[in-house]
């Protein structure tokens, strides 16, 4: 920070020894949060969180409409335009209040694959854009998240800035533990 | 499925040219059209030939390949009275060619299935495939039916995800207009990425 190396940062292992299992994901997207520079807050900017959108508790808050179908070599990708009309909505405001999301998501036809998905929402003069794009993981034999893209920008005339962050994600492991009783 | 060639010219030729009508079996995923077993017979002179090809997922090419390709040649019964008894076939050998080497025992006159026409044969029968695969990738894409397919997808995938890590890496730039400034982070590799679950949809917030 400010040309100092951080010290704090947690190792994983070491989270994961001392953290609760079930509230895991939700610390260290709250640690990561605190790397997020600039004058606009966001706790949302987690790659997965337009797969959030065709859960079943919050379907029924979207609409679905076709974008567009394009083929690949094995099966049709559809792009699908999503709009969220309902509350609650996914994400909040600071002060609670809702936030409709809009966005794209990519799904292979066949296997309901996500390839692509990109969330875009505006709330204040804040508008922001998350586009998560989607590789197979040969080790894990999975779509991760291979790379994320965010976009924020405060159109307020005063405040006026803007915020580009590009992720990428590699090395995926599964974390994995033995017992031996002896 | 089964499939039966019943026209010349057919796929596969005898050793003088004449036509020998295979038949077999298909093992096709009903959605996908993905052949994942193939059998092909073929009397070839007093042979039978069954070449049977079983195929599975290769996580480092994402696609399914041909894991298992055996051969199991049968000298009709014709040829085999001295040993056997009439009218009934009988198992000679099989050769199983599923790794770098090959049972080179040979059976005799059995005609010579070289490798080439072995994978030719394994191909063959995807080729006969293909019309019912094409046939079945009349994919329904509504966004009705694509959302129920994405729906039982993301619920998989939430289970698959989960105890998995990852490395992140990010730049960030900030760019203030009206300051005439920029800052930009060198690539952040703050935490390990950890989509262990799905982001909790309650708690997201973004704003000044």
């Amino acid at each position: 920070m400010d040309g100092s190396p951080v010290t704090d940062a947690d190792d994983i292992r070491s989270l994961i020894q001392r953290a609760p299992l079930a509230r895991l994901g939700a610390i260290i997207s709250e640690k990561n949060s605190r790397f997020n520079i600039g004058n606009i807050r966001r706790t949302f900017n987690e790659p997965t969180i337009a797969l959030l959108v065709v859960n079943p508790v919050n379907q029924k808050r979207f609409k679905f409409d076709r974008v567009s179908v394009s083929s690949s070599s094995t099966s049709p990708v559809v792009t699908l335009k999503f709009t969220e009309h309902d509350r609650p909505t996914l994400v909040s405001g600071i002060h609670g209040e809702p936030v409709y999301t809009h966005g794209e998501l990519d799904i292979d036809a066949v296997t309901g694959c996500i390839e692509r998905s990109r969330i875009e929402l505006s709330v204040g003069t804040v508008r922001a854009s998350l586009t998560t794009a989607y590789a197979p993981d040969g080790k894990l034999n999975l779509w991760v998240p291979a790379a994320m893209s965010e976009r924020y920008e405060n159109i307020d005339n005063i405040f006026r800035q803007i915020i580009t962050v590009e992720t990428e994600y590699s090395n995926y492991r599964r974390f994995d533990t033995s017992v031996i009783i002896k | 499925m089964s499939f039966a060639e019943h026209t010349a010219p057919t796929l596969i030729n005898n050793v003088d040219g004449k036509p020998a009508f295979s038949k077999g079996e298909l093992t096709i995923d009903e959605t996908t059209g993905r052949v994942e077993r193939a059998e092909l017979r073929v009397r070839l002179g007093n042979i039978d030939a069954t070449m049977t090809t079983t195929y599975r997922a290769d996580p480092k090419l994402m696609m399914w390949v041909p894991a298992r390709f055996e051969e199991l040649l049968r000298r009709a019964a014709a040829a085999a009275t001295a040993h056997h008894g009439a009218g009934r076939l009988h198992r000679l050998h099989a050769i199983r060619r599923g790794s770098a080497h090959q049972d080179a025992t040979d059976i005799a006159g059995a005609p010579s299935v070289t490798p080439r026409v072995a994978i030719g044969a394994a191909c063959i029968a995807l080729t006969l495939a293909a019309p019912a695969a094409q046939e079945r990738r009349k994919i329904d894409t509504s966004p009705k039916a694509v959302v129920a397919a994405a729906t039982a997808y993301v619920s998989t995938y939430q289970k698959d995800l989960a105890f998995v890590l990852a490395d992140e890496l990010a730049t960030q730039r900030v760019l203030t207009p009206s300051r005439g400034r920029e800052w930009t982070t060198g690539a952040l590799a703050p935490n390990s990425f950890s989509p262990t679950c799905l982001p909790k949809a309650r708690g997201s917030r973004c704003g000044m």
